[in-house]
């Protein structure tokens, strides 16, 4: 609708393509303000002539007076370029039109900042479905009982350690060191596990591999690990080496022999699982074979 | 200019009265203000182009703002109100876009 040479066009029966094209913006896109005059002057074309004169004097009063409405743009546009409308548009006019889009604006601004605050303010749980909102209700009495669980043993626990005249705690602080102990490898442990044992004839497996099954028998809840004669703790390495693994300085050779102390079944069922250590060992060209065992004994200790 | 004057004078009104939304208009005041917004911008449009007229603008500016309202509203009560608000706002969306391309070419004619 950009070009004033256009605009007849678009009100005539025959329009070009590239006057098409703004003829069907203009028709679907004024709907707002423009569709009932659209309709009015597609019915009423003869009337351009009518009101040429009217056009180019009160451009900014147009829509006032009743003629308004059916004069079509094309005349309009003829003289009227939208710049000069919008300059029209810009000097303020105390008349109907402008008063209009004023109460409009000013709707508009009050509903846009009464809803930009009230998003702002409001928590994420405003937006929530009622089904939503049940089940983070449901979590936070659940995490609620919890804690208060929580709270009650370490009450409990608070009370046994100031009354008992140090009885209490030094035992506590003895458990405490003992977990801890078995954690950092610096004693010895006793529990229910496996023992994977590797035998690698052709001396297919380099340190990668035994690292890597070490991985997977921690991922699946190992406590404590001894590979060889060698305990295994937070800072182990392996090294590659002529005929075998160095593991913390101590040279390994084959078969490696892997104890875990865990839950058995699981750490059993996570090195069979396809995929898992055992089969790339086997793909690797080395056998591996898990024995579960209810009370597996770990000697091998690291200094502190 | 006046329009502009009356923007900011409604936001700032909104900023210092700070009303409360009522909880049942919630859902429906973000679409209204988008299909407000399409009603700004049909209006400033078919003004460049010579169209404008007050009475057309204040009834769409009131019925855009209804209809995009309602239809929420049924949307909410038919359990499509999340779907069928997306898709108001995506017309109304493409429907400002397609506005402000006409102002855009009638002003800068680009």
């Amino acid at each position: 609708m950009s070009v004033p040479e256009k605009e007849p066009a678009a009100f005539d029966d025959g329009p070009t393509a590239a006057v098409e094209e703004d003829d069907e913006t203009a028709d679907d896109e004024t709907e707002d303000a423009g569709d009932t005059q659209d309709a009015d002057e597609a019915e009423t074309p003869a009337a351009a002539e009518d009101s040429d004169e009217a056009s180019d004097s009160d451009e900014g009063d147009a829509p006032d007076d009743a003629d308004a409405r059916r004069r079509p743009g094309g005349a309009h546009a003829r003289r009227v370029t939208p710049r000069q409308r919008l300059r029209a548009l810009v000097t303020p006019r105390a008349n109907k039109t402008q008063a209009l889009i004023a109460l409009a604006c000013l709707v508009l601004g009050f509903g846009l900042s009464v809803q930009a605050q009230s998003t702002s303010s409001a928590s994420s749980f405003s937006s929530l479905r009622q089904s939503e909102l049940v089940s983070v209700l449901d979590r936070l009495t659940n995490r609620q009982e919890h804690l208060r669980g929580e709270i009650t043993r370490l009450q409990q626990e608070k009370a046994a350690l100031s009354s008992q005249n140090g009885e209490v705690a030094r035992k506590a602080a003895q458990d405490r060191q003992d977990t801890l102990g078995i954690l950092a490898g610096t004693e010895p442990a006793t529990g229910p596990g496996i023992e994977l044992t590797v035998t690698d004839p052709h001396g297919a497996i380099n340190a990668a591999d035994l690292l890597n099954a070490v991985e997977e028998l921690r991922d699946s809840g190992a406590e404590v690990l001894q590979i060889g004669s060698v305990r295994i703790g937070a800072d182990t390495y392996f090294l590659d080496t002529d005929g075998g693994v160095i593991v913390d300085g101590h040279t390994l050779t084959p078969p490696y022999r892997v104890l875990a102390i865990g839950d058995p079944h699981t750490m059993s069922t996570a090195m069979n699982i396809p995929g898992g250590v055992l089969e790339s060992l086997h793909r690797s060209g080395a056998e591996g074979a898990v024995t579960e065992s209810r009370s597996l004994s770990i000697t091998a200790v690291r200094k502190p | 200019m006046i329009a502009v004057i009356a923007l900011a004078v409604g936001v700032v009104l909104g900023l210092v009265l700070h009303p409360t939304v009522p909880t049942w208009l919630q859902p429906y005041l973000p679409i209204a203000i988008v299909a407000a917004v399409d009603a700004i911008f049909g209006g400033f449009r078919s003004l460049l182009d010579g169209l404008f007229d007050d009475k057309v603008f204040v009834v769409s500016f009131v019925s855009n703002v209804v209809v995009a309202a309602l239809l929420v509203f049924l949307g909410d009560h038919l359990g499509v109100g999340a779907q069928l608000s997306t898709g108001v706002v995506v017309v109304l969306g493409i429907r400002i876009f397609t506005n402000v391309a006409a102002i855009r070419r009638g002003l800068l004619k680009a």
